[in-house]
C-alpha cells in the first residue's frame, strides 16, 4: 500500500522496506539510500534483498521520513536553496509526538540532515521557556525538592536575571 | 556515551543479522533511553549558555548532565569596544548587527538590535589586557591592585595581587606588553607581563591563577644578554592569543635602522622568542596589526595604499611560513578626498567576508564589509560601534568561574 516512486524517474530502482506496525511500502532506492542504515543494510545484502523490516519505525512515522528523504533525494541546487528551506521548516512543524517520533526515526535510520532540523526544531522550542514551562511541554517530573530548587537558583542566580 | 556509539556503530555493521532476526522489543527499550540521551545532550548544547544554566532546575538528570554539556556550547565570537572615557566596554556581537543591518535595509527587522550588546561598567578607567575562554583580564593601570579578571556573564571577578617591585620604577624609558590567556597544558590561566629597558635588557614577570603569585622568569638568549638592538615600541601593548601562544608586534632599533620582529611567548613552556614578520612588511611604516584569523591561526596585516593581510601556517617539521591571505584595494574619503589612513580589519565573519573600519581618534567611524571574493564592499551605516574604540580582543561567552580561585561573585 501507500507511497511509492515519484513519477520523473520510473526507471529507478525500487527498494522494499516494512514497518513495524508490518506495512510494506516501496521507495525508490536514492531516497531511501539518505538513511546511513538503509544504505548499508543494501550493500550487504545487494540484489537478494527481498524486504527490509525496520522493526523500530512505525508505518506513520516511516511515510513522514520517507516524505523528507524523497524531497531531500537530489542534490539541492543554489536556486532552490530558499524553497527548500521553507520546505524543510514547514516539515518539522509537527505535533509533538510525531515530533519525537521522527527524531527518534531519524536518529535509528541515521539521516544526519534530519536529525539535525529536527534536533534543531526542539532547541527553538526551548529557548525562551522557563523551567516549568519546559517540564509541562516535555512532561518531566520535578524531582527536586523546593528547598533545593531555591538553592540552584540561588547558586546560579546570574542566569535567571 | 562512548557505550551507546559503540552500541550504534555494531547495529549497522550487522545489519544481516538485523534483516534475518528482528530485534526484540525489550532490547530496544533499552537502546532508546541511551539513544534518547545523546539526543537530549544535542538538543541542550544549541542553547545559549544562560538559557542552558537557568535548566539545570529542570530535574535531577539535566542538573548533573548541564554542567558537562555546557562545556561544549561556544557562542558566537563578539568583538570588544570601550568608551571614550575607558569605564564603559561594550561586548558587540558584530556579526548579528551586519546581519540586522542588511535585514533594516530590506524593512524586514527592526527589533533585534538590542540583544547584540553588553555593556559592561568598571569602576574606574581601566583597559581590556587580554580574553579567552569568557574570561576577561582588566588592567587598571592607574589602580594599585592593578589587574582584574572577570567574567561578566555568570558575574565574578578576582582581584589579582600587586605586581612585585620592578626595576621600572628607576627608569624613564622602558616598553611594557601584556599577554593572557589559558595553558591548555598544566589548565592554568597566565599572565605576562614584559618591560624592555633603554639598555635593551629585559624584565618577564608570569602569573598563574593556580598559585595565584607573580613570579620572575629566568630568561634564555638572546633575551638574558641582549646587546644587538633596542626594542623602540610596540603597536599593540596587549598580545594576540593563538594556539596557545600569545604574540606582539615590536619595533626593534640596530645598526641597520627600525624594524618588525614579532614576539612570542609560548604559555605552557614559558619560551620566549623572535620570530621574523612576512617578507613584505614595509619596515619603515609605523603599524603592524596582528589579529586572529578563523580561531586558530595568526594573521598580519598592514594599512598601506591597500590594506595588506598575510597569515602564519604553523608547521611542526619545517618552519611556520607566512602566506598572502589578502589585499584589499583603499577607498578614497568622500570628505578629504584622499586615501583612508586609518581603516584597519577588525574582525573576520563566519562566511569570510572581512569587517573592516577607520580608526580614528574620535572611535570607530565607517564601517563596512569587504568580500574576498567578488573584492566587493558593503556599507555598514550605523552599525552600533561609531565613536566607541576598538580592542584587539574577541569574546566568547562560557561558564568557566572563578570560585575555585576564590573570586568574588557580584550581587
Amino acid at each position: 500500500m501507500a507511497s511509492s516512486t515519484s513519477g520523473s524517474s520510473s526507471s529507478s530502482k525500487v527498494v522494499k522496506i516494512r514497518s513495524s506496525d508490518n506495512e510494506n511500502f516501496e521507495v525508490e532506492e536514492a531516497a531511501a539510500a539518505r538513511s546511513e542504515t538503509i544504505k548499508k543494510l543494501l550493500e550487504d545484502v545487494g540484489d537478494d534483498a527481498d524486504v527490509i523490516p525496520l522493526p523500530n519505525v512505525d508505518a506513520k512515522t516511516l511515510v513522514k521520513v520517507m516524505e523528507w528523504c524523497k524531497k531531500h533525494m537530489d542534490d539541492v541546487d543554489e536556486l532552490n536553496k530558499e524553497e527548500m528551506k521553507t520546505w524543510d521548516a514547514e516539515f518539522v512543524d509537527m505535533d509533538q509526538s510525531c515530533l519525537y517520533n521522527v527524531l527518534l526515526a531519524a536518529n535509528f535510520l541515521n539521516i544526519k540532515e534530519l536529525l539535525d532540523q529536527l534536533t534543531q526544531k526542539v532547541a527553538d522550542m526551548i529557548k525562551g521557556k522557563s523551567p516549568e514551562e519546559i517540564r509541562a511541554t516535555f512532561n518531566i517530573k520535578n524531582d527536586f525538592t523546593p528547598e533545593e530548587e531555591a538553592e540552584i537558583r540561588k547558586q546560579n542566580a546570574w542566569a535567571f536575571e | 556515551m562512548e557505550d551507546s556509539k559503540r552500541r550504534k556503530e555494531r547495529d549497522t555493521s550487522s545489519s544481516r543479522r538485523i534483516i534475518t532476526r528482528s530485534i526484540s522489543r525489550e532490547r530496544y527499550g533499552r537502546a532508546v533511553n541511551v539513544i534518547v540521551k545523546d539526543i537530549v545532550d544535542d538538543i541542550l548544547g544549541r542553547l545559549p549558555l544562560k538559557e542552558l544554566v537557568r535548566l539545570k532546575c529542570v530535574c535531577k538528570e539535566w542538573y548533573s548532565a548541564i554542567p558537562r554539556i555546557s562545556k561544549s556550547v561556544r557562542g558566537p565570537r563578539k568583538i570588544i569596544v570601550s568608551s571614550p572615557s575607558c569605564r564603559s566596554l561594550m561586548i558587540f556581537d558584530h556579526e548579528a548587527a551586519a546581519a540586522a543591518v542588511d535585514d533594516e535595509v530590506n524593512n524586514t527587522g527592526t527589533t533585534k538590535r538590542k540583544v547584540q550588546r553588553t555593556r559592561l561598567h568598571l569602576d574606574a578607567p581601566g583597559d581590556v589586557a587580554g580574553s579567552s575562554n569568557g574570561l576577561l583580564l582588566i588592567d587598571f593601570e592607574r589602580k594599585k591592585e592593578r589587574f582584574v579578571l572577570w567574567n561578566p556573564l555568570i558575574k565574578e571577578h578576582k582581584t589579582l595581587p600587586d605586581l612585585p617591585p620592578s626595576r621600572k620604577m628607576l627608569n624613564f624609558f622602558y616598553v611594557e606588553w601584556i599577554g593572557f590567556g589559558h595553558d591548555g597544558c598544566s589548565d592554568d590561566y597566565k599572565i605576562v607581563r614584559f618591560l624592555a629597558f633603554e639598555d635593551s635588557s629585559f624584565e618577564v614577570l608570569v602569573y598563574s591563577l593556580k598559585t595565584n603569585s607573580w613570579r620572575k622568569l629566568e630568561l634564555e638568549q638572546p633575551f638574558s644578554s641582549n646587546k644587538i638592538y633596542v626594542v623602540v615600541n610596540s603597536t599593540q601593548r596587549m598580545g594576540t592569543l593563538v594556539n596557545g601562544a600569545l604574540y606582539w608586534p615590536v619595533t626593534v632599533s640596530d645598526v641597520d635602522g627600525n624594524r618588525f620582529q614579532i614576539l612570542r611567548f609560548h604559555l605552557a613552556d614559558e619560551k620566549l622568542c623572535w620570530m621574523q614578520p612576512p617578507d613584505k612588511v614595509h619596515h619603515e611604516e609605523r603599524i603592524l596589526r596582528l589579529m586572529v584569523y578563523q580561531g586558530n591561526k595568526l594573521c598580519a596585516c598592514q594599512t598601506l595604499f591597500r590594506i595588506h593581510m598575510w597569515v602564519l601556517n604553523e608547521n611542526q617539521e619545517t618552519e611556520s611560513e607566512w602566506t598572502a591571505l589578502m589585499s584589499i584595494p583603499p577607498r578614497v574619503s568622500k570628505i578629504t578626498n584622499r586615501v583612508e589612513k586609518t581603516i584597519a580589519p577588525l574582525s573576520f565573519m563566519r562566511d569570510g567576508e572581512v569587517l573592516l573600519g577607520c580608526k580614528e581618534p574620535s572611535g570607530i567611524k565607517g564601517c563596512r564589509l569587504y568580500n574576498p571574493k567578488d573584492q566587493s564592499f558593503k556599507w555598514l551605516e550605523n552599525l552600533g560601534i561609531e565613536g566607541w574604540f576598538y580592542k584587539q580582543f574577541t569574546y566568547e561567552e562560557s561558564i568557566e568561574s572563578l570560585a575555585p580561585y576564590n573570586g568574588t561573585r557580584e550581587r
